[in-house]
């Protein structure tokens, strides 16, 4: 168990468990379920006594379902300690021992049908009619793809109007998950191999624009931390339509926005004025969380949390929108996000929808 | 132990808000209490409570409190955890009753600067609500990331500007309490009251013994129009002590004062800013990070050397109010510190102490990475005792551990003391018995001297061994409350003795 701590890890683990809770606010898994197990440097800790070979599976297995990889804590730590790191490693002894449930049921779904859900997911069915040059590829991830095929077809009116250079998949077959749910799971061999596979069915791509902030930051960093190459470049839709687009609205809309940053677009990213920006290109008003930007709380759906803790997601959803009026629309560039908002009966917008809105 | 058939009820009652898992009762084994991180840093047993309860209602503690006392389990109130005194910690089992999941906002009164606050509120995001709205409660003790409003009302906390704003016993407006019986008890808002003892001061401080604070009713501030700071260099800590002394006496209220001695003017404060600071920070983190132990195996000889080294103070003022107000306090209070020979030094050092203002807690995980530990040890006493607090306290600890000091919360008629000491040890047991020999030492020489044990920290378990000779003759009236309020000895067992 020892060899899984570097001595880099073994010190990140060492300071955090014998912090003072100091980051305890910006946890949103410790903070809105009050469960002090989930308190970064108490399952830290957890992980901590496998350094020292006493580690103690039964307490490790839960508290580790408590993190939403959301990084706020880091906002607030001197030593910088990346939290979800250490919890991607305890999370790996759970999957070596026992797997949470839900954890052998994606892997098979990934691995028969290439995404976690099992489902047929495809969008060749969608209706968009230009194929300019096979240089910029959309890579719309599992959940949009899922539950968002309307907000897509917004998405390619939104492009094409604009006349943007993109394309369909590749000739050869690409899963329609980048393998972020196996990898937050603990399960680093099934990533590897399903990253190994994504890659190789993308190789003639040269940009990849990803529609989800967990696909972007999965091929930009996840990647390369198992040994897999990414041969092209990845962007954000956000990056995307900063860089590419000139995009002009027919109108300005007035209605009553609140933006939310994703943990993976802002934190992890650093793309917080980028997203606002296009925003105001098609509103005249858009308003602030009372916590945003790096301070801004976890919608709930990192993690897989939903998938291996649902009353703790739910409690951390509930907590975001709490104190936002129901009149508000949440603007939020990560289907993962719009999502959990959706769920708790709340309207969820991407970015393509308001510019699709303001073109309408 | 507790029986099995009330882990049904409790289980029946809470749903999934109460539990027995392993993994729950390991975490609320422990506060921050540094006797209990050395025991985690060497492996050693922590006994864990028997159950677990998150209340959302004043009426489900209610439920749990009179259940408990029923079946004469122990009950530890549990907020943050992030108390240094092992105030929050289940020696004897029972139920831990985590109360984090009460943080409404039950009523703000813009009109009278009046928030009644469930205890369960995260202190910084308590701060922020109120600030979002223009007002602040003025409160900012250095745990205020991990701890929330119940904690500093039960512990009787400080923070770091209660110069000016007062300590939480100065906001406290109105108090709910569910007695251990399970009995509600509340008193009322109002600003002062002639009709008998003041109830609120019975539960502010009295660290779960008597029942569990549910909720207050704080006095608020609007947000200062101006805020501005200041740092002066003395050549020693007796001439920073007498300006202090002088400021305060002469009517002057800054928000901050923070007078750091000569070897917390070389290990924090040299993070402040000038370019001396700089270097010695340098030389310092070569003893203190790359030869810790060996440091700290010989503090005398550490100290000794580190007496070598020419010392300074830096004192650090802030004040709040408007701009005519902050111009006369820092003129009179320069005047003052000119007269002991202090050196401005311009703003920079006190932006720099209060933009990193809580990164001194965080200095902790180091000193234990490095298979050593560190405390504090905050006292207090009147001017007239301040100078032989000072040096009998860390005459007292010298032989054992490498201490520094800083001087903070003054008042006209004295000051905290607020000790820092870092020390070493070979095998657990033997550091369990330095630690536990440095805080006798210390809380010796603390009451021989004439100071106060505890100054905003509280006495919890650690402490417990010497409040009696701290409270006199009250802690007999406080043992007599304790039997009349909690017959059974359910609430927070050993908690300052009782």
């Amino acid at each position: 168990m020892k060899d899984r701590f570097d001595k880099s890890t073994l010190k990140s683990a060492t300071y955090c468990t014998f912090c003072p809770k100091m980051c305890r606010f910006a946890c949103p898994a410790a903070e809105f379920s009050g469960d002090e197990a989930f308190v970064p440097s108490v399952k830290v800790g957890a992980l901590w006594e496998y350094s020292r070979e006493r580690g103690d599976f039964g307490v490790a297995r839960y508290s580790f379902t408590g993190c939403f990889f959301c990084l706020e804590c880091r906002e607030y730590c001197y030593h910088e300690i990346d939290v979800p790191s250490l919890m991607a490693i305890g999370r790996s002894i759970v999957h070596a021992y026992q797997p949470y449930e839900k954890t052998i049921e994606i892997r098979k779904n990934i691995e028969t049908s290439g995404n976690m859900f099992g489902d047929q997911l495809a969008w060749n069915d969608l209706s968009f009619s230009r194929v300019i040059e096979k240089e910029v590829v959309i890579f719309p991830g599992c959940h949009v793809l899922k539950y968002e095929k309307e907000m897509l077809e917004k998405a390619f009116a939104v492009l094409e109007r604009s006349n943007v250079n993109f394309a369909g998949l590749p000739e050869e077959a690409v899963p329609a998950c980048c393998g972020y749910p196996l990898h937050a799971l603990g399960d680093i061999e099934g990533f590897k191999e399903h990253a190994a596979k994504v890659v190789q069915s993308l190789k003639t791509v040269a940009t990849l624009v990803t529609l989800c902030p967990h696909c972007a930051y999965t091929f930009k960093n996840i990647y390369s931390s198992v040994g897999v190459k990414v041969p092209f470049e990845v962007l954000t839709h956000v990056e995307y339509l900063s860089q590419a687009i000139r995009f002009v609205p027919e109108r300005i809309l007035h209605d009553p926005f609140i933006y939310h940053d994703p943990c993976y677009l802002g934190r992890h990213m650093g793309l917080y004025s980028e997203a606002r920006q296009l925003v105001w290109k098609a509103v005249d008003d858009v308003a602030e969380f009372l916590h945003s930007r790096g301070d801004a709380d976890c919608c709930g759906a990192g993690g897989m949390v939903p998938y291996i803790n649902e009353s703790l997601a739910d409690a951390v959803t509930e907590a975001r929108l709490k104190d936002v009026d129901e009149r508000y629309e949440i603007i939020a560039p990560c289907p993962h996000c719009r999502l959990r908002f959706r769920d708790k009966g709340r309207v969820a917008l991407d970015i393509f929808d308001i510019f699709e809105r303001a073109i309408r | 132990m507790i029986p099995e058939s009330l882990k049904r009820e409790l289980k029946s009652l809470l749903g999934d808000r109460a539990s027995d898992h392993p993994a729950h009762l390991k975490a609320y084994s422990r506060d921050m209490w540094p006797f209990l991180l050395i025991k985690i840093q060497e492996g050693m047993n922590i006994p864990p409570p028997d159950f677990v309860v998150w209340p959302r209602t004043v009426e489900e503690v209610s439920v749990v409190l009179q259940k408990a006392a029923d079946a004469g389990v122990p009950i530890t109130p549990y907020g943050g955890g992030s108390g240094v005194c092992g105030g929050a910690v289940p020696e004897k089992g029972g139920i831990v009753v985590d109360l984090k999941l009460m943080r409404n906002i039950r009523m703000l009164d813009r009109e009278s600067l009046l928030v009644e606050v469930e205890c369960g509120y995260n202190g910084e995001r308590f701060e922020r609500y109120l600030q979002h709205r223009g007002l602040t409660l003025g409160h900012f003790p250095s745990s205020i990331y991990c701890s929330t409003v119940g904690g500093w009302v039960a512990t009787r906390s400080a923070g770091q500007l209660s110069t000016l704003y007062g300590k939480i016993e100065d906001m406290v407006e109105a108090i709910e309490v569910v007695l251990p019986s399970g009995e509600v008890f509340s008193t009322r808002k109002k600003p002062r009251s002639a009709s008998g003892p003041d109830f609120n001061q019975l539960f502010v401080g009295s660290e779960g013994v008597l029942g569990i604070i549910t909720s207050t009713t704080l006095r608020l501030h609007n947000q200062p129009e101006t805020r501005v700071f200041r740092g002066i260099k003395f050549k020693d800590v007796y001439a920073g002590i007498e300006s202090i002394r002088e400021i305060m006496q002469r009517g002057i209220k800054p928000s901050a004062v923070r007078l750091y001695d000569e070897l917390d003017t070389l290990l924090v404060a040299s993070d402040l800013g000038g370019e001396k600071g700089e270097k010695k920070e340098g030389f310092l983190k070569t003893l203190m990070m790359r030869a810790q132990r060996l440091a700290l195996s010989y503090p005398s000889i550490t100290r000794g050397l580190l007496n070598i080294v020419p010392g300074e103070c830096l004192l650090i003022l802030a004040f709040d109010g408007t701009s005519r107000e902050v111009e006369w306090a820092l003129g009179e209070s320069l005047e003052i510190c000119k007269e002991h020979e202090g050196v401005d030094q311009g703003e920079k050092p006190g932006i720099a102490w209060w933009k990193d203002r809580y990164k001194v807690s965080y200095n902790m995980s180091p000193v234990f990475y490095g298979g050593s530990f560190v405390d504090t040890i905050e006292v207090a006493g009147p001017w007239s005792v301040i100078p032989k607090l000072y040096d009998e306290i860390r005459k007292a600890v010298t032989r054992q551990a490498v201490i520094l000091a800083h001087f903070s919360h003054a008042y006209p008629d004295g000051c905290s003391i607020y000790f820092t000491f870092a020390a070493t040890g070979g095998s657990g047991e033997e550091k369990l018995k330095k630690y536990t020999d440095i805080w006798q030492a210390a809380m010796e020489a603390c009451l021989s001297a004439g100071g106060s044990i505890s100054h905003h920290h509280g006495v919890g378990r650690l402490k417990a061994p010497f409040v009696e000779r701290e409270l006199g003759g009250a802690y007999g009236i406080l043992r007599e409350i304790k039997k009349t309020l909690d017959p059974r000895g359910i609430m927070n067992p050993g908690v300052m003795g009782l």
